[in-house]
Formats: C-alpha cells, structure tokens, sequence
C-alpha cells in the first residue's frame, strides 16, 4: 500500500503510466459502444463474380475487432511498462499517446468500413509500421551517437542509393502504372517509399546540410524533381507533402525568408501546371478535382463519390449516424482510404472528427518536445522535431480539407486513420526517428539498459566498419562530390553538443 | 530560429484546427439547399437514415432495403402496383413495362411510372444540423386513372388472340386513360443499339407505323385545305402513277369514288391523288401544328404526363413523289404513336371538348391542344368518317355494335402471305372512349376480335359514359 502510494506520488508514473490507462479505457468503452450499436455484425456490399451480382452480406465482427484490439492493448501496456520501467520518458508518451489514439480509431474505423480482408491488410500493415516505428527510433538513436566523420560518409553514400532506389522505383511505377497511377509497384506505394526515405536522409543528415551548402542543393534538387515526378503521375498530395517537407529544410538551412520564397514559387510553377493543363488537357482528372474544390454540393462537375461521402456526413448531422449504420458510407469508394474523414465524422459524429483532429495536433507537439526534450540534440534535431511536426500537420490538412471541399482531392490519405499505401509506415517512422533522437543515452542505467547499450555500441562499431568497408565507393563518390564542388567531407563544422 | 520554428508548428496547428471548423460549416450550410435538390435516386437513398434502423431480413440485397417512406402506386379500382410498405415494388405481366424501377439508372427511364413520379412516392427529407435527415414527410399514394380489371381484360384477350401487340384506350372527354394494355413490351436499347436484357417497354408509347389508320390524318389535310373530300372524284384502276414514275398500288379495283367511299374502303388510289392535290408546304405545316415532327422539325412536345413519348415522324418532299405520298397513306418510313392517334381519334369524337389523355389522377384534364383551332375540320373529317363506318363497316356486320366509328389498317409483311401487321384507330359514344389497336404478324380477324373484346370488357368495367 505504502509502495503504491510512493509510486503514484512518483511523477514519472503519472506521466508515463497513466496516460496509458486513461487510453486503455477510452479504447474498451469506445469498442464497447460500437459493438452494442452494431449488434456485432457489419453490413458490407459483396459483388459476386460468378453471379454478376451485388449482395449485402452480413460480417461478425466482435471477435476480431476485440482480438485486434486486444493486441494494440498489449502493444501499448508493454510500451508503458519499458517506458516507466527503463526509458523514463515524458517525451515517449507525449508521441506515443496520440498515436495510439489515432492508430486504435483507425482499427475500428476500418473494421467497419473495409472488407474483412481490407481490415486485415489494415492490421497488418500497422503491426508492420509498429515494427518500423521501433527501428526507426534505433536507427536515429543509432545515427545519432555515429561519430559525425562516419555519418558524413554514409549520408554521401546513402543519397546517392536513396535518389537511385528513388528513381528506379518511380520509373518502374511509370512504364507499370496501376489504376492510372504510377503509385504502387508490387503493392507498395514508390511514392511513400520516396518520402520515408528522404525523411530518414533529412532526420539523419540535417546538421550536415545546415554547414553544406552544396548537400543541401542537391537534397532539395532531388525535392523538387521528385516531387514534380510525384505531381505528374497524379501523386499530387505526395507532391504537396515532399516539396512542403523541402520548404521546411530550407526554412531551417537557410532561412523563413528564403522559404516563404520557395513556397510562393511553388505556388506559382503549380498554378502554371494548371493554365498548361488547362490549355493541352482540359478534359484532365487533374482538373476535374480542382473544378469541384468548393463546389461538391453544388456543381455536376463534382466528384460523385466524394458529394456522396459529403452527403453522408451531413446526414448524420454532428451526432453520427452510429456503427449499426455503417453500409452506406462503407459502399462509397474509398471510404477506408481517401474519404476516411468523412465516413469517421458520419459514422461517429463531428465530436470524434474534432478528436482525431486534437489527437494530430497533440502527436505534432509530442514530435517536437520529443527532439527538444534530450540534452544531446543540438539545433539540428531541435528543428527535426519541428519540421516533422509541420509535416505531419500538412500531410493531415491535405486530405482533411479536401475531405471538407475546401481543397481538391489529391489521394492523399488521413495518417495513421485511413488504409492508404503504406502512409502509416511512413508515419510511424517519422515518430520513431523523432523517438529516438529523444532519447538521451545518460538515462540507461538499468542492468538491461547497460545491455541495450553495449548492443548499440555494438551495432554503432559495426556501421562504422560497414562505412570503412566500402571505402572505395565511399571515397569515388566523395571525390565526384568534392569534383562537384562540395567541402571536404571531414571539414565539415561539428555541432559542439554533439561533441 | 527557434521560436519562429516554434511559431510555425502552433500556426500550423491552429490553422488545421479553423479550417476543418470553418469547412465543415460551410458544408454545414449548404446542407439543407443540398437535400432539396437531390435527385429522386439521391433521395431514395439518403432517406433511408429517416427511420434510423435496417430491417435485417432484407440485409441479403441492397436493392430489396426496406424503404417504408416510400408510397404506393394504385389503379383507379384500386388495385395496387407497387406498395413500398410491403416489398420494394411488385410488376407482372399486365403493367409490364410501365412501373419501372426507381433504383436503377438504366436507359429509358423517362418512360416508367416509378422513375418520373418518384417525387409523389419519395419523402421530402427534412434537415437538422445537429441530428442530420431527421423524419420526411410521408409521401402521397399515386393513383392511376388506369382500370386495372379493363387492363387485366384486355392483357388477356391479346394472349387469347395469340397477339403481339397493344391497346390503348381513353376517355375522350375527361382525359383518363383507362388501359395502356400490351403484350409483350418492346424491348429496350441502348445507345449503342444492344438490348437491355429485362428492359421492356409498354408499346402503347413507342411508335408504330400507321397503316391506313393515317388516311384519317390525311383527310383533315385535305380539309384543311379547303377540299370537300365527299365531292372529291377520282378513278382507282387498282395504280396510280405519280410524278417520279413509281405507282401507288391499291387492294381492290374501286372505279370512280368519292373521299366518303375512299375511306371506307381504303383506297390508296383516291388518296393518292387527293394528296397530289395538297399543297406541300401547307401539308406539313398542318402536320407540325399537329404536334408532328415533318423533315426533322418540329414535335418535341410528345408526352403522356410525364412520360416521354415518341414523336409522330414523316418526311414530305418537295413534290409529291412516292415517299412523301406513300408516308401519307401510311406506310413508308411515316411512324406515330399510338397514344397521339388515341388522342386524334379523341379530338375527332369530341371536337374541341376532347382532353389530353392523362394517367395520373392528380394530373389536371386539359383539352387537346390543337382540338379547337380546328375544331371545324375535325368536324367535318368526322362526318366523313361516321358515313364511311356506316356504309362500309358497320353494313356487313362484322364489328361490335357498340362501336361508333372505326378505321383499320393494315401493314403487308410479304405479298401473299394472309398473316399481317394490323392498326385498328376508333371510338365508342356509347363509353365515351377512344382507343388505338395494334396487332403483329396475326390474322386479319384479330383486330375485329380485339375490339369486341374491348367493347365487352368496358361494358363489364367502366361501363357506359354519363
């Protein structure tokens, strides 16, 4: 009793662990009131092959939506219990949270709109962005006490693999395009792929770029090219996510001028695509979207699918129409993926469109206290934290607001909420690289911890002699950098913090 | 740096934060004008939130979802066609054609009851912002002046008969059409001119050529113009040349014969020349006047309610060649529909007291719109035809006593073959109807049959007019 009173007068377990209970018990009362609305069934529209036919069919779902969430439950009670037990990180659970929040909305979400197959992929796919959350958080806790001469090398070497895989994936996304879109290639999206690999470089390499100037060029020439490749293959929200995430990088390198710069010039080279498009393909998709911004109520130039999602939503008015109700949002197209917003507001009301929408904002700060909250990160990572969580807010802003009309559609889907691509990976991923940026290496003391320790010094040795190895290729693309112009590889000025 | 880096993240949240609210409430605002336009599919749909909850035994098809806010379709008798209380609609052989289906986007949709009429049969949704679609207004029972008794009579004489084919009948002075029989419908295409599989449509509003139920068209032009058709003498030695060298062949050798014989006995002959005599131009603008559509212009107007018809088409030339003689007598290419001649022959029973004919029963009688401008010559044609009946109909006794006035026609499918396409364009006093039959590929006594078979089924049902 005494020792339960000294832990819940301990600040670090009210911190740490109780968010999670508080979370944990928004969860089993939220999944309880869906299953009672729905009687445990879900309504879904069927077509049928061999029949020519549409059929509504009807799905248990109390045993995996309680299985799935049971899982997440786990997941999260583990997480609290290392993050009280070892980590100590306020930080940890200012991301970890709202994410959580966010991520257990989209299983129920998901459970109720998509195909049982869909809602599965779904699951899958957020076990599998879990597991790249935690790498991700290694990998920058990795790169983070990599001595900054090697990280140097690696990050030369890394462009250049990154533009190649880049430029390989979305050349093969072009010439095999599917459903119109030079997007997915064996069913991961290049474009999601492009953009977590150039948040990995920015999260690893943005110190560097803040003293190389010729670094940085070449890391926002590739931006822009692969953002214009993005917005002619119809990946105009991916687009509008990479060049807001070079905007950023400029903002930070250089300076808010030279970014408000950029973005108007963006702004005037995309209003320019629009007159071209206007005058050579006036018939365009492209244009058809932007025709209805605004308008989707009103216009016969509105799309048909998204004024039926907006109808939906209006009519359940602010309350949701409720989980017993869930066939007609779930038998408009993409429901799960582009108009998940919508179908969440229709289904449960304005209240948890403003939750989810709270819930981002909330991860966005946590991004940003995360790289603010450890003594080793320097202005680098302070800004990391910061351009991440812009990010995040415009990658949410895209499709919410198309959601609304109050922007055109861009195929852009709601992070961590919707199924589309693989955005929740790339999601996970920014929080775990912020994660483990924010975690200072002075707070494992733990017996274990000391363990964890060696095994990273382990695996940091190891990189190093992985950069070493390849030498050569490191040394001829230094070369070719330095024939380019760039500084001296190990002349680059080292943040004394990281010191 | 820091703080401006800071600054961008809050502006960035709060900026997401208002936008979501204010789009949101724009939307918010549009919603009520929004639920008012719908389309009538777009308001079956989102009225089913009305009642908040599925009926689950109909959770196996999405088109059977209960839609218990829609109304019902009767006929005047009261038999009920659909009834959305009891199943999402019902149809069978007798009004094949007509209901439709309220749900489906296939083509020819303005020619069914269910699609046009929807906004009788649909809820008119009312808007709360807080609550969404709230509650509907219940809809009204449409009722048909169709009889179904006379309806299911005369579906079934056609099948006794071993007809393809329809019956459409009206009364004349109150507009009600009280039967649109048919059997089977014609089958619907698309634009790319496949059938749709199940897509029939009642025959009675398609088009069909006209035979020489035409002549009776053809005699209000002649009279139009000025002619006295009972003192218009010509010889019928069986041809007729005209001006481009084709001959104009008649079915019997008549001799001299005035228009009163010409039209009793159907003589392409007397008409053929008769129609020489008419001045093109005034020819086809009698035609437009009419509600025709001649060369391309005109028509456009054709409708039973809401119901779209098909125009009645010709094509005149310039000169009175072949063609343009032959479409009048009432074959070649001239095509009418059968709901426009039931009208016609109204107009000629009634003069300018004959009503469009109207097939709802809230749809307000309104007079046939070209009855009193040519309410004279409708008269006279009248006239004409009353003594062609009585001299060479009525005398051999094969037609129903209760028939007033009648013209057959007749559409030869092969030269020889006794089996052939007939039109049969009358009107009873004594029930105050006119009606329009047509007949394909079955014997010359079917139309006699048919019309006896009407005759009977009004005394049995409607009985006689007031």
């Amino acid at each position: 009793m005494t020792e339960s009173f000294v832990k819940l007068k301990d600040r670090c377990f009210v911190v740490t662990v109780l968010p999670t209970l508080l979370l944990l018990l928004f969860q089993l009362v939220f999944v309880a009131v869906a299953l009672l609305q729905s009687g445990g069934e879900v309504a879904y529209r069927s077509y049928h092959a061999a029949e020519d036919a549409v059929y509504t069919v009807l799905y248990p779902i109390t045993g995996q939506l309680l299985g799935r969430m049971a899982v997440l439950m786990v997941i999260e009670g583990a997480f609290a219990a290392v993050n009280y037990r070892y980590l100590r990180s306020e930080a940890a659970v200012s991301i970890w949270i709202p994410m959580m929040l966010l991520t257990s909305v989209g299983v129920v979400l998901q459970t109720f709109l998509n195909s049982p197959a869909g809602s599965a992929r779904h699951f899958r796919l957020l076990l599998l962005s879990l597991a790249g959350f935690a790498a991700a958080a290694l990998l920058a806790h990795l790169v983070h006490r990599l001595p900054l001469a090697h990280r140097g090398k690696l990050l030369r070497w890394g462009l250049f693999a990154v533009l190649a895989v880049i430029g390989a994936a979305l050349l093969v996304g072009m010439l095999h395009p599917t459903n119109g879109y030079a997007g997915l290639v064996g069913g991961v999206s290049v474009a999601e792929l492009a953009k977590g690999f150039i948040m990995v470089y920015v999260a690893a390499g943005l110190q560097q770029m803040q003293s190389d100037g010729k670094l940085r060029r070449i890391f926002l020439l590739a931006s822009l090219v692969l953002s214009a490749l993005l917005a002619v293959t119809n990946g105009v929200g991916d687009a509008a996510v990479v060049a807001a995430l070079a905007v950023l990088v400029i903002w930070v390198t250089v300076s808010p001028l030279a970014a408000c710069g950029v973005t108007a010039a963006g702004l005037g080279a995309a209003a320019g695509g629009v007159l071209l498009l206007r005058c050579f393909r006036p018939d365009s998709y492209m244009l058809q979207r932007i025709a209805g911004m605004g308008s989707v109520l009103t216009s016969e130039a509105a799309n048909a699918q998204h004024k039926r999602s907006v109808l939906l939503l209006l009519r359940s008015g602010m309350l949701g129409s409720g989980t017993g109700d869930t066939l007609l949002v779930s038998n408009t197209y993409a429901c799960a993926s582009d108009m998940a917003f919508n179908s969440l507001c229709s289904i449960f009301g304005i209240a948890m469109g403003l939750m989810v929408l709270l819930a981002v904002v909330a991860l966005a700060f946590g991004l940003r206290r995360t790289t603010q909250e450890t003594a080793a990160g320097g202005t680098a990572h302070y800004s990391l934290g910061n351009i991440f969580a812009v990010l995040l807010l415009v990658e949410t802003a895209i499709p919410v607001l198309g959601n609304l009309n109050l922007l055109p559609l861009t195929g852009l889907s709601f992070p961590l909420l919707a199924t589309g691509g693989s955005m929740m990976l790339t999601t996970m991923t920014i929080a775990g690289l912020c994660l483990g940026f924010g975690l200072p290496s002075s707070q494992f003391t733990d017996p274990l911890c000391v363990k964890a320790e060696h095994l990273t010094e382990g695996l940091v040795a190891g990189l190093t002699v992985l950069a070493d190895r390849f030498g050569p290729a490191v040394d001829f693309c230094c070369a070719l950098w330095e024939r380019l112009g760039g500084k001296q590889v190990n002349a680059i000025p080292v943040d004394k913090e990281e010191l | 740096m820091k703080k401006k880096m800071h600054l961008l993240v809050a502006v960035a949240a709060v900026a997401l934060i208002a936008a979501a609210a204010v789009g949101y409430a724009r939307l918010l605002l549009e919603a009520g004008a929004a639920f008012n336009n719908l389309s009538a599919s777009e308001r079956r749909t989102y009225s089913v939130i009305a009642d908040g909850t599925y009926d689950e035994a109909h959770l196996d098809n999405l088109a059977q979802r209960p839609v218990q806010l829609l109304g019902s379709v009767a006929t005047a008798d009261g038999q009920v066609l659909f009834d959305a209380t009891d199943a999402y609609g019902r149809t069978d052989a007798a009004t094949t054609g007509l209901l439709g289906d309220l749900g489906s986007l296939a083509v020819q949709q303005s020619q069914y009851i269910l699609p046009n009429y929807a906004d009788h049969l649909l809820p008119s949704l009312r808007y709360n912002a807080v609550t969404g679609v709230v509650g509907a207004e219940v809809p009204d029972k449409l009722t048909l002046n169709l009889r179904w008794d006379l309806q299911q009579k005369m579906y079934q004489a056609l099948h006794d008969w071993g007809e393809t084919g329809s019956v459409a009948v009206y009364n004349y002075t109150t507009g009600e059409v009280l039967c649109l029989a048919t059997n089977p419908g014609w089958q619907a295409m698309d634009d790319a001119g496949e059938f749709l599989d199940g897509a029939f449509i009642n025959r009675n509003l398609g088009v069909v050529t006209p035979a020489s139920t035409m002549k009776l068209v053809t005699m209000l032009l002649l009279v139009e113009q000025g002619f006295a058709p009972e003192e218009l003498w010509f010889t019928c030695g069986s041809t007729h040349g005209l001006c481009d060298g084709n001959t104009v062949r008649c079915h019997g050798w008549h001799g001299s014969l005035n228009g009163v014989k010409a039209l009793g006995v159907s003589c392409n002959c007397w008409f053929a020349q008769a129609i020489e005599c008419l001045d093109v131009q005034r020819a086809a603008a009698a035609l437009r006047d009419l509600g025709w559509c001649v060369n391309g212009e005109g028509g456009g107007s054709a409708a039973l309610g809401r119901l779209n018809l098909y125009d009645c088409t010709v094509e005149i030339h310039d000169r009175w060649d072949f063609p343009s003689v032959w479409t009048l007598i009432g074959l070649d290419a001239g095509l009418v529909s059968p709901v426009w001649m039931m009208e016609f022959v109204g107009a000629l029973a009634a003069g300018d007291a004959a009503a469009q004919p109207r097939l709802m029963r809230h749809e307000l009688p309104q007079t046939t719109a070209y009855a009193s401008a040519c309410a004279e010559e409708l008269a006279a044609v009248r006239a004409l035809w009353d003594a062609a009946y009585e001299g060479w109909y009525a005398a051999d006794g094969a037609w129903h006593e209760d028939i007033t006035c009648a013209k057959t026609g007749t559409v030869d499918q092969k030269t020889g073959d006794l089996l052939h396409d007939k039109r049969l364009a009358g009107y009873s006093e004594k029930y105050g109807v006119a009606f329009y039959i047509v007949t394909y590929g079955k014997s010359d006594q079917a139309t006699k049959g048919l019309s006896a078979a009407l005759m009977e089924a009004l005394a049995e049902t409607v009985g006689p007019a007031a």
